[in-house]
């Protein structure tokens, strides 16, 4: 996922990154050791995970709005799997939708 | 004075006359033999008929030959049905082989009306499934012609109603999301009756508004407890996962 932050920069586009760790693991620092973007622990009383409705891996892009424009299922219809070059494209372009960028 | 005697006289005289007269009548019977020539007049009666000669009359195909084999193939009538019906047909030849071959002439003539009845079944079939090509090209490019603001009517409904495209594009977007989708096509729970106001997960829903610590070092604000209104402006990407 860096390197579609670096991509996006070099491009100019401005785009945050955030990962939120799951509320049972107890090692965040182990995915500060992937990318420099903050990490949120999340935890039962807060519940991030069940705000978002999400589950592990899923991916959600946001508006400038910050209202939904994206939520991409870990094993869904569309390849997010960030060690495939598929997964990086289709989580980029996704992105630049957000942006704009693409039609 | 030596005594006359006329005898001798008449008789040459009588013979001189008959001797061409001989002559002529053999010359005459054997040009009507040979049929080679005009019908000589006889004198003493008609001349013989064409009929009575022995030669064959091969303009009407009864022959002498023709009868014996024609008795033949009666007297061998058991036989000849299996044993004569290889011998070819010749339609110029007599009556014999018509009747020899009578199985086989059967089976030509069976072999040729259903070769006829063929060809003209299949003259017949070709003929009417050309028409019916034609015909159905003709109206094809009537109905054309006629169906084409039908057509067009039908596409802007479903344009205007969105649903073919929307499909479309859901479709699409399973195999390459490279391509130019609609951007909610892309949310995950983007079908139809998601509401966004109770599904987060549905396209335009409002973001959740947790309040969690950044517990990444090396990042600005680390140690701090805010949540995503902080990058309210920026399109913001989350990722959930765990590090263990």
């Amino acid at each position: 996922m860096n390197d579609i932050a670096n991509d996006l920069a070099e491009e100019g586009h401005d785009v945050d990154f955030l990962f939120i760790n799951g509320p049972d693991d107890a090692f965040p620092d182990l995915l500060a050791n992937k990318a420099s973007f903050p990490i949120f622990q999340d935890t039962e009383e807060e519940g991030a995970w069940v705000q978002h409705g999400g589950t592990k891996d899923d991916m959600i892009i946001y508006t400038p709005e910050h209202t939904l424009h994206a939520f991409l299922k870990f094993g869904g219809p569309v390849d997010t799997n960030l060690s495939t070059p598929d997964g990086i494209e289709n989580l980029k372009n996704v992105i630049l939708q957000a942006l704009g960028a693409l039609p | 004075m030596s005594p006359h005697n006329p005898r001798p006289l008449e008789a040459t005289l009588k013979h001189r006359s008959l001797i061409p007269m001989a002559l002529l009548a053999l010359f005459a019977v054997g040009c009507e033999t040979a049929e080679l020539g005009p019908k000589p007049v006889w004198a003493g009666g008609d001349a013989p008929a064409l009929s009575d000669t022995s030669l064959p009359d091969i303009s009407s195909g009864d022959s002498a030959v023709t009868t014996d084999t024609d008795a033949a193939t009666e007297d061998d009538a058991s036989t000849a049905e299996t044993s004569v019906t290889d011998i070819p047909v010749t339609e110029t030849s007599s009556d014999v082989t018509v009747t020899v071959d009578a199985d086989a002439a059967t089976d030509a003539a069976t072999d040729g009306a259903t070769d006829g009845a063929t060809d003209a079944a299949t003259d017949a079939a070709t003929d009417a499934a050309t028409d019916a090509a034609t015909d159905a090209a003709t109206d094809g490019a009537t109905e054309d012609v006629e169906g084409t603001p039908d057509a067009t009517e039908d596409t802007a409904t479903e344009d205007a109603e969105g649903t073919p495209d929307a499909d479309a594009d859901a479709d699409t977007a399973a195999v390459d999301i490279s391509s130019d989708l609609a951007s909610e096509d892309l949310a995950q729970a983007d079908v139809e009756g998601c509401d966004p106001d109770s599904d987060p997960t549905c396209a335009g829903a409002l973001a959740p508004t947790w309040q969690l610590a950044n517990v990444a070092q090396e990042t600005a604000g680390f140690g701090e407890t805010y949540g995503l209104e902080a990058y309210t402006g920026t399109v913001t990407v989350l990722a959930l996962l765990t590090g263990g």
